[in-house]
C-alpha cells in the first residue's frame, strides 16, 4: 500500500512540476489563430501610387483577442493581379506604420518593400493569381511586417514604373497570430 | 529568464523523483539501460495552422535506480497542412516543423519485468520552423507523459502518449499531443 501511494505521489509531483513550471512560464494557456482580412481592390488606376489601410481590428476574431496577443507568428496574402493595359508593367507594394505618406517618391525613400518590380503581363482578360503559396515568397522584410503588424494597423503602398491602370483584385491578408485563452 | 525557467524544472523534476522512490524498486529488477526508436503521430492543439502529422526519434535510456530511469532523445514532427476558407477558395498553410532534445525522467509505476507502465517527465529545447513567419528559433520545452511497456529479454515495445510544451517568444507556446510508439534494446 505503501509503494503505490509512493507511486501515486511521484506521478503526481512529475505532473505537477511540469504544470506548474508551464503556468509559471505563462505559456500554457494559448491559441494559435489564422485570420483572413479583406482588403479588396488595391487599385493603381493609372496613378503613381496609391495605398490602402489595413487595421486588423476590422477582424472579429482580432477583436475578440486584441489586448491578450502574444505575437504575430505568420503571414502572407492572395489576390489577383490585372493588367488591361496593353504595356507590361512593374508594381511593387511598400508598407509602413505611416499612413501620411501622398507621393510615390517619398513611399520609395520612407516605406518597407512588401516586394518590388513584380511583372504584371498585359492584356485584356488576362489575369495572374498570386496563391498564398507564391506570396510567402515574394514577401521581403518578413521580420519587420510581423513586428509592425504587432501594432494592429499599418498601411500598403502601391507603386508601379509607369501609370498603369493595374489593380490587385481581392487582396487578402491571411495573419496567423498567438494569443492567451 | 527561460533557460533559468528550464533549468529550474530540470533540477525540480530530478529532486522530486528521486526524493519519492520507492523502496520496492527490486521487484522490477536491476536499473535497465539501452537505446531505442520509435514513431508514429502527433496532434497539435490549438494551433490553427498546423496539423496532424508524424514523429520519429531514436533515444538512450540510463538505469539510474531499478524503477528510475533517465531518458535522453531527439524527437522530429512534422505536420500536413492545415487550410483555412477564404471566400471561394482555400488557403493551405504548411504546419510548422519541430526538431526536440529532451532530458527526461522515467519513473516505472508498476507491474512486472514483462509488462509495466511508467511515468514521465522532462524539458529541453526544439529546433522551431515556422514556414512564411518567423523561421528558425531554438525554443525551451517541456513534456509530460506516461507509458506502457512489454519487454521479452532484452527487448521491449512501448506506447506513450506525451504532452509536448514548446514556449515561444512572447510568452506564447505551441502544443502538441504525442503518441510514440516504439521498441527498445537493453544491454543487461
Amino acid at each position: 500500500m505503501t509503494t503505490l501511494r509512493n507511486r501515486v505521489t511521484t506521478l503526481i509531483s512529475i505532473a505537477s512540476a511540469v504544470a506548474f513550471g508551464a503556468m509559471q512560464s505563462g505559456c500554457l494557456f494559448t491559441s494559435t489563430e489564422t485570420i483572413a482580412l479583406t482588403l479588396g481592390d488595391l487599385d493603381l488606376a493609372g496613378r503613381s501610387m496609391s495605398k490602402t489601410q489595413v487595421d486588423l481590428t476590422t477582424n472579429a476574431t482580432y477583436r475578440d483577442n486584441e489586448h491578450k496577443i502574444k505575437q504575430i507568428d505568420r503571414v502572407g496574402f492572395s489576390t489577383t493581379a490585372v493588367n488591361p493595359d496593353i504595356a507590361n508593367g512593374n508594381i511593387s507594394l511598400w508598407f509602413s506604420k505611416d499612413a501620411t505618406m501622398e507621393a510615390a517618391q517619398e513611399v520609395r525613400a520612407k516605406a518597407t518593400p512588401l516586394f518590388e518590380n513584380l511583372h504584371v503581363p498585359a492584356g485584356p482578360g488576362f489575369r495572374s493569381p498570386i496563391s498564398y503559396r507564391r506570396s510567402t515568397d515574394l514577401i521581403e522584410n518578413i521580420e519587420l511586417l510581423l513586428k509592425d503588424l504587432e501594432t494592429g494597423a499599418l498601411t500598403l503602398y502601391m507603386t508601379g514604373d509607369g501609370q498603369f491602370p493595374i489593380l490587385f483584385e481581392d487582396f487578402v491578408l491571411i495573419v496567423t497570430f498567438t494569443a492567451g485563452i | 529568464m527561460r533557460r533559468t525557467f528550464t533549468f529550474s524544472l530540470l533540477a525540480l523534476l530530478v529532486m522530486v523523483t528521486v526524493a519519492t522512490v520507492p523502496s520496492g524498486g527490486a521487484a522490477l529488477g536491476v536499473a535497465k539501460t539501452g537505446i531505442g526508436a520509435y514513431g508514429f503521430v502527433h496532434v497539435p492543439i490549438l494551433q490553427d495552422d498546423a496539423a496532424t502529422g508524424s514523429l520519429y526519434g531514436v533515444r538512450g535510456r540510463f538505469g539510474l535506480l531499478p524503477l528510475l530511469q533517465a531518458e535522453v532523445s531527439i524527437m522530429t514532427l512534422s505536420g500536413g497542412e492545415s487550410s483555412i476558407r477564404v471566400g471561394e477558395q482555400t488557403v493551405r498553410l504548411d504546419s510548422p516543423e519541430m526538431t526536440s532534445f529532451t532530458l527526461n525522467v522515467v519513473f516505472k509505476m508498476g507491474g512486472s519485468i514483462a509488462l509495466s507502465t511508467y511515468a514521465t517527465g522532462g524539458v529541453g529545447w526544439t529546433l522551431l520552423s515556422v514556414p512564411d513567419g518567423r523561421g528558425d528559433t531554438r525554443e525551451p520545452t517541456i513534456n509530460v507523459g506516461a507509458g506502457m511497456e512489454v519487454g521479452l529479454g532484452p527487448v521491449s515495445a512501448d506506447v506513450s502518449p506525451r504532452l509536448f510544451i514548446v514556449n515561444t517568444a512572447g510568452g506564447a507556446s505551441r502544443k502538441t499531443i504525442a503518441l510514440l510508439a516504439g521498441v527498445n534494446y537493453f544491454f543487461n
